[in-house]
């Protein structure tokens, strides 16, 4: 017995050690100080061209750049990798002047070929040749110019660019098809790659030869925290310096003296999708009952606390093209009751079920929709589901309701893809072949592409707003906030709704 | 004892054929598929078919089946992930050190914590000795392992310093998650001896020994403990098994990269190499557990090893 229990422990520190083997603890300066954050997932890649990851790309805009960088907080284009750009009379060709003395971290200048090669190689990758699906052609005159061919006008091709980001064309030569899963120097960012373990934490440092200066803050340090109640223990522990906390912790830590906090409204809507061709949805005005019914308020008290902002219009009015007027369907159990009356259906009517993603906001979307519409007297089911599940479900039409969400960054074009008419399979609500003049709705997102007078958009998509909102089909709930919180030793000029810029940030 | 080894190890090519089998199926049913999952919301159908294509899902079941299995039985290859585009043998080896320290330490932490309190209940059976380590098992073995992270994290992270919250960086980031996963394990292993031994205490051969005049601590660790330990040492062992991929919980809490939420994060992606190749690894460490529980018998039992011995001769 005593041989067996001494077997045990041996095995036991045998198999740590083995463990331990290859894991270093983490690199730090031995006087400079090392800036702790943390990503809601460990890195899938550090191939800007494999992803749209948000917390991927949320690392990788630290240390790649795209020629033109869209600042999320106003909605202005400001020169990267370009130091300028102009548009073709008829919107066709865009031209950029490559800024030189710009080198990669692997100590490579960088030239037009490089961004040539970027954009191609981009355009061949299907995570992120959507933002490129309108380019037809893209060349390089001299080693300091390109020059971008499109097949048709696209007015949110910089917004696109935004996305698209350089790389080393020798570099990612070099690493062939490991390119993305390793180290890598292909990056002109204002940090590059010091260390990389994809699931446990990567570390970078400033990159003395940027072209905008060295950054403040010299290094940086990432690990994955995937647990919101875990990240915030590590905040408050002194792990982490910066932090997008629980909103349920939001008045706790806003009133902490010890730190410092900022709640931003997300560039992300949620919204309520009706599938119009399923009955007794099909019903005009019991969709607009259901619209009427929708108590934002409650919703966003129930999910955020209150702190996300109401959306009346299906974008944040950040974004190019947003509308500000047109359609809105505001709380009103009177119109919502009237609704009903009129339509064919009478209260007691069961609707179906409301799809939603379980356990997350829009199971509590869903929970509060369900008590909004017994009060007008619809009776509807919750049906929770893993989340792959209910993104298949929605882009095949298989729901009645739908609780769903998500970011829509820059440009009104950007909801195209949500309820394009064209794109089949890739919407929530399928509007081709249906009752509503779809076809003029197709007619409206070319044109709003196709102009590039700002104002002249803003008027298109108010008509098309106003198109989607009257089918009652599409309904906006609120914009999520995004709360960030900080260590009083960091001075941080602004937190952006989605990608943090680490560059604009120093020690006090 | 040889052909006893051989004979398990044989039954493990059907073990990894159905399991492969049942899982390349499983996905093969859930809807969507790896393009969507990949792409995400607002994705173009043409782009999300481009993926599939790429990633070779569009061919038929059966014949992604035979090729998965062809590369991985002659070439030792499990696939490339089809999100991280990494070898997925290289992950699961990257992994598993980390799967089982976790597991491998939770068991030990567990039986370190639950056989001697078990014995001691049962041997003090009635008495506060006994009531008060019962009520602590009960109330233990009732907790979620994610609780008692949390309630760890609070106490040793958050007031004292003493470990980091999360991460895999030390020997340190082994020690809440240990904790954590061990305790409840060892709330019910304290359950099990408690019961298997109050069994065995009451056997004759037991009773004759303390007629004999044995030393009453030579009755408990000599004869009733070895007897009552081979149950104990099953659950031990199928425990460990299940822990290593099941400690999905304690893995993101305490963000530690195991062979649990690969595993789960290759589901929600549809990304069948990592799931069938995380499973079938999974399933044949679970059989080799299994194995070696059984031949441990040999070392506790004396029938078991005297049974064997007589076979060799």
């Amino acid at each position: 017995m005593k041989r067996f229990f001494e077997r045990a422990a041996l095995l036991s520190a045998a198999v740590v050690i083995f463990a331990m083997c290859g894991r270093g603890f983490p690199a730090a300066g031995a006087d400079v100080r090392t800036l702790n954050l943390s990503t809601l997932a460990p890195l899938t890649t550090v191939d800007p061209h494999n992803t749209t990851n948000l917390q991927d790309i949320t690392f990788l805009k630290q240390v790649f750049e795209p020629l033109v960088f869209q600042n999320e907080a106003t909605g202005d284009y400001e020169l990267r990798i370009a130091e300028g750009y102009s548009v073709a009379p008829d919107g066709l060709a865009y031209t950029f002047n490559i800024r030189k003395g710009v080198k990669f971290h692997n100590g490579r200048d960088l030239k037009a070929s490089d961004v040539v090669f970027s954009l191609k190689r981009a355009a061949e990758n299907p995570k992120v040749r959507n933002y490129l699906v309108t380019v037809a052609d893209v060349s390089a005159p001299d080693e300091y110019t390109v020059v971008v061919k499109l097949k048709q006008p696209n007015a949110a091709f910089l917004n696109n660019q935004n996305m698209v980001f350089i790389v080393n064309r020798a570099e990612v030569e070099e690493q062939g098809e490991e390119f993305g899963t390793k180290l890598t120097l292909a990056g002109t960012g204002p940090y590059f790659l010091t260390s990389l373990k994809h699931d446990v934490e990567w570390t970078c440092d400033a990159f003395p030869a940027y072209y905008r200066g060295e950054a403040p803050i010299k290094k940086l340090h990432y690990v994955p925290i995937t647990d919101a109640s875990a990240g915030l223990i590590a905040f408050e522990s002194g792990e982490l310096d910066w932090y997008i906390a629980p909103i349920a912790n939001w008045d706790a830590l806003s009133s902490n003296p010890k730190y410092k906090t900022e709640l931003v409204p997300a560039n992300h809507i949620s919204f309520i999708c009706v599938n119009y061709l399923k009955k007794p949805l099909d019903d005009d005005n019991l969709r607009k009952a259901i619209a009427y019914a929708i108590d934002k308020d409650a919703m966003n008290i129930a999910v955020f606390s209150g702190h996300a902002v109401n959306a009346d219009f299906l974008i944040g009015a950040q974004n190019t093209g947003a509308p500000t007027t047109g359609i809105v369907y505001d709380y009103d159990l009177q119109k919502a009751k009237e609704y009903l009356a009129k339509s064919a259906y009478p209260k007691g009517t069961h609707i179906g079920s409301i799809n939603c993603s379980a356990g997350g906001n829009y199971e509590k979307m869903a929970v509060v929709l369900q008590a909004n519409l017994a009060e007008i007297g619809l009776t509807c089911d919750i049906n929770r589901l893993e989340s792959a599940t209910n993104l298949e479900y929605a882009r095949t039409q298989k729901f009645d309701l739908l609780a769903t969400g998500g970011e829509v960054v820059g440009d009104f074009d950007a909801w195209r893809l949500y309820c394009d008419t064209r794109a089949v399979g890739a919407y929530y609500v399928k509007y081709e072949g249906g009752k509503f003049d779809y076809k003029k709705m197709d007619k409206l997102w070319d044109d709003g592409i196709s102009v590039a007078d700002t104002a002249k958009r803003k008027e298109i998509y108010t008509e098309l707003n106003n198109m989607i909102m009257d089918t009652a089909t599409m309904l906006p709930v609120f914009h999520r906030p995004t709360p960030f919180v900080w260590t009083t030793d960091l001075n941080i000029p602004r937190n952006y709704s989605i990608f943090p810029q680490v560059y604009e940030w120093s020690w006090k | 004892m040889h052909r006893f080894i051989l004979r398990r190890l044989l039954m493990m090519i059907p073990i990894i054929i159905g399991v492969s089998l049942l899982i390349f199926i499983i996905i093969d049913l859930v809807p969507g598929d790896p393009g969507s999952n990949l792409l995400g919301p607002g994705a173009r159908q043409e782009d999300i078919d481009l993926m599939n294509e790429q990633l070779g899902y569009n061919y038929p079941l059966l014949q992604r089946y035979g090729v998965y299995m062809y590369n991985a039985v002659f070439k030792l290859d499990l696939g490339k992930s089809y999100s991280t585009k990494k070898p997925v043998f290289t992950e699961v080896v990257n992994r598993l050190p980390v799967s089982l320290t976790v597991a491998f330490n939770a068991i030990m932490f567990s039986l370190v914590f639950g056989v001697p309190l078990g014995v001691l209940s049962a041997v003090k059976q009635n008495t506060l000795f006994d009531r008060i380590p019962t009520g602590l098992a009960l109330l233990l073995a009732s907790q979620p392992a994610f609780l008692i992270g949390l309630v760890l994290m609070l106490i040793f992270s958050l007031h004292l310093g003493w470990f980091p919250v999360t991460g895999a960086a030390s020997w340190k980031s082994y020690i809440m998650p240990m904790v954590a996963l061990g305790l409840p394990h060892g709330g019910r292993q304290l359950r099990f001896t408690r019961s298997s031994m109050l069994e065995t205490i009451r056997q004759d051969y037991v009773r004759t020994a303390k007629a004999k005049g044995a030393p009453p601590r030579r009755v408990i660790w000599k004869h009733a403990m070895q007897n009552a330990l081979l149950p104990v040492i099953t659950v031990a062992g199928n425990s460990f098994g299940v822990l290593i991929g099941s400690a999905i919980a304690t893995e993101t809490l305490f963000g530690l990269p195991g062979l649990g939420t690969f595993v789960v994060m290759g589901i929600k992606q549809k990304d069948v190499p990592v799931v069938t190749g995380g499973i079938i690894i999974l399933a044949v460490i679970f059989s080799f557990v299994i194995l070696a529980v059984d031949i441990s018998y040999a070392f506790v039992d004396p029938r078991i090893r005297a049974k064997y011995s007589g076979r060799r001769g």
